[in-house]
C-alpha cells in the first residue's frame, strides 16, 4: 500500500509543506516509516528548521479510492479540541486532504518520544517504578477532560450519526443486529447479550469519546503519558464506552494480573479520572467492559465473514475468525456468577 | 503424533506431521528471509497450520444441545446452558489457542479487586 504514495512522500515535498506553513526555512531528512503495511500510514522525519532541529510524524491515507471512517480535517478538529481540552495529544503543525500535494491526505504533528508496541509499555513500566500508575493516572485524567466538553463541538460529519436513543440502546440494538448477522450463531456471546439486556446501567448525557483508547495507541516514556493517538474512530458516546476499552485482556499482551493495558490497576485510571472531575460508576464501567468485549468478537468474527465474501480477503482476516474464541472466554469470564 | 492405527490409505508423514513441518518451515526458514511486510503474514499462515494440526488431532466434540437462542431463556435454562457453552468455548481455544483459559472468571475477578 505505502509504494503508491512513496513517489510523492519524499523529504523536498515536506519540507516544501512545512517551510510554507511555519515560515521558515525547513530542510526535511531521515525518513522513518514506523507502520508497514497498515491502513495508514506513519512516518517519522528530523526538520532543520532556521538550524534548529525538530521532530515530526506524518500521518497519510493511502489515496486508494477506500472509504475511511474518518477524513482528515475532520481528524485534525478532534486533535484540536482534545488539545484545547488539556488532553495529552500529538500537536498539529500541518494538515491538507488535497491528495496531489503528498499522494494522499495527511497530518503533520510534533514527534513526541516514548514507546508504542504494548509489550514495550508493559515492560517499561515494570522497570520504571510508579510509571505504571502514572499513565494510567494520566489517561484518566485525559479522558475526563474529552468527555467535558460538548458534543456541540464535534466535528459534523456525514457517515457519522450520533445515536438517537442512549448509547446503551444504540449498543443494545447493535448487538441484536449483528448477532443476528453472524455466519454461525454464537451461543456464548446469545448469553452475553442477554446479561447485558437483563444488567442495563441508566442513561447518563452523551459527550464526545476517543473509541480506542488503550495499549496500543498511547505513547509512553519515563515521564509517564506521551500522547493518545489514533482519533479515527472517536465519536459521541457514554464515558464508560470510552473508559472500559482500556480494560480488555487484549491490549495486556499477557500481562494478565494488571487490568489496565498490563501496566496498571483500575483504581490508578479512576484516581486520575475523578482529578480530573469524571463521575466513576464500578457497574457502568463494568457494563461496557462486558459490551465492549462482545463488540471486538463480533469485529473479528465479522473480518472471517469479509474474508470468506471476498470484501477483503486475506489471510489475517481468516485468522481473525479463529480468534472468536478468546472474546467468548473473555466475555463468559466477566459475567459468570454476575 | 504416531497413529495408534496405521491408516495404510495414506503414508506417512500424516497430515498432522505435515502440517507441523509446513509451520515450522514457515517460522524457522520462510519468516527470517521475508520482508517485514510480509513477515507477520507469514507468522500467521504458521500458526493457522498448528491450529489445523491440532484440530485434526483432537478428539471430536459432542455438540451440545442447545435451544435456537439463549437471548430469552430463563434463568434456570440460562444457567444450565453456561456450563456447556463453557465447555464448548473451552473445547475451540484448546484448537486455537491452547492455554488462553488459564486466565478464569476467578482470576479475572482477583485482577479486579
Amino acid at each position: 500500500m505505502s509504494s503508491r504514495n512513496s513517489d510523492l512522500l519524499t523529504a523536498e515535498r515536506l519540507g516544501a509543506v512545512l517551510t510554507k506553513q511555519l515560515g521558515a526555512d525547513v530542510q526535511v531528512h531521515d525518513l522513518a516509516p514506523v507502520t508497514a503495511g497498515a491502513r495508514r500510514i506513519n512516518v517519522l522525519f528530523d526538520a532543520t528548521i532556521d538550524g534548529t532541529e525538530q521532530g515530526f510524524c506524518i500521518t497519510q491515507q493511502p489515496n486508494t479510492g477506500e472509504a475511511f471512517a474518518r477524513s482528515i480535517p475532520a481528524e485534525v478538529q478532534w486533535l484540536r479540541n482534545a488539545h484545547r481540552a488539556g488532553m495529552r495529544v500529538a500537536e498539529v503543525v500541518a494538515a491538507s486532504d488535497d491528495s496531489s500535494i503528498l499522494g494522499g491526505p495527511f497530518l503533520i504533528s510534533r514527534k513526541i518520544h516514548g514507546e508504542t508496541i504494548p509489550k514495550k509499555v508493559i515492560e517499561l513500566c515494570a522497570a520504571t517504578p510508579g510509571l505504571g500508575t502514572k499513565v494510567a493516572h494520566e489517561i484518566g485524567a485525559s479522558m475526563a477532560l474529552l468527555h467535558a466538553t460538548s458534543i456541540d463541538d464535534v466535528p459534523e460529519e456525514e457517515d457519522i450519526e450520533p445515536p438517537t436513543g442512549t448509547a446503551v440502546e444504540a449498543a443494545l440494538e447493535w448487538a441484536d443486529t449483528e448477532l443476528a448477522d453472524l455466519l454461525q450463531r454464537s451461543p456464548a456471546f446469545e448469553l452475553v447479550q442477554r446479561w447485558l439486556i437483563r444488567n442495563q446501567p441508566s442513561a447518563v448525557p452523551l459527550c464526545p469519546i476517543h473509541g480506542d483508547v488503550r495499549n496500543g495507541n498511547i505513547i509512553v516514556n519515563a515521564d509517564g503519558l506521551g500522547a493518545i493517538l489514533d482519533w479515527e474512530t472517536a465519536h459521541i458516546g457514554e464515558p464508560f464506552e470510552d473508559v472500559a476499552w482500556l480494560a480488555q485482556r487484549m491490549w495486556r499482551a499477557r500481562n494478565d494480573q494488571l487490568e489496565i493495558g498490563g501496566f496498571a490497576n483500575r483504581s490508578d485510571l479512576r484516581a486520575g479520572y475523578e482529578s480530573a472531575g469524571g463521575e466513576w460508576d464500578e457497574d457502568r464501567f463494568h457494563w461496557w467492559k462486558v459490551f465492549r468485549t462482545l463488540w471486538w468478537g463480533v469485529g473479528l468474527a465479522r473480518q472471517g465473514r469479509q474474508h470468506l465474501d471476498g470484501t477483503f480477503r486475506s489471510i489475517i482476516m481468516a485468522a481473525s475468525g479463529r480468534r472468536v474464541a478468546e472474546l467468548e472466554w473473555d466475555a463468559l469470564c466477566l459475567i459468570e456468577g454476575r | 503424533m504416531v497413529p495408534e492405527q496405521p491408516d495404510l490409505r495414506s503414508d506417512r508423514p500424516s497430515a498432522v506431521e505435515l502440517l507441523e513441518i509446513v509451520a515450522e518451515t514457515l517460522r524457522d526458514v520462510v519468516v527470517p528471509a521475508t520482508a517485514p511486510a510480509a513477515q507477520h503474514q507469514a507468522r500467521v499462515a504458521a500458526n493457522l497450520c498448528r491450529i489445523l494440526a491440532r484440530e485434526l488431532a483432537a478428539d471430536e466434540l459432542a455438540e451440545p444441545e442447545l435451544a435456537s437462542s439463549l437471548v430469552d431463556a430463563d434463568d434456570e435454562a440460562a444457567s444450565a446452558a453456561f456450563t456447556h457453552v463453557k465447555a464448548l468455548v473451552r473445547a475451540k481455544l484448546a484448537i486455537n489457542k491452547p492455554g488462553y483459559d488459564a486466565h478464569d472468571a476467578a482470576a479475572e475477578a482477583d485482577v479486579i479487586a
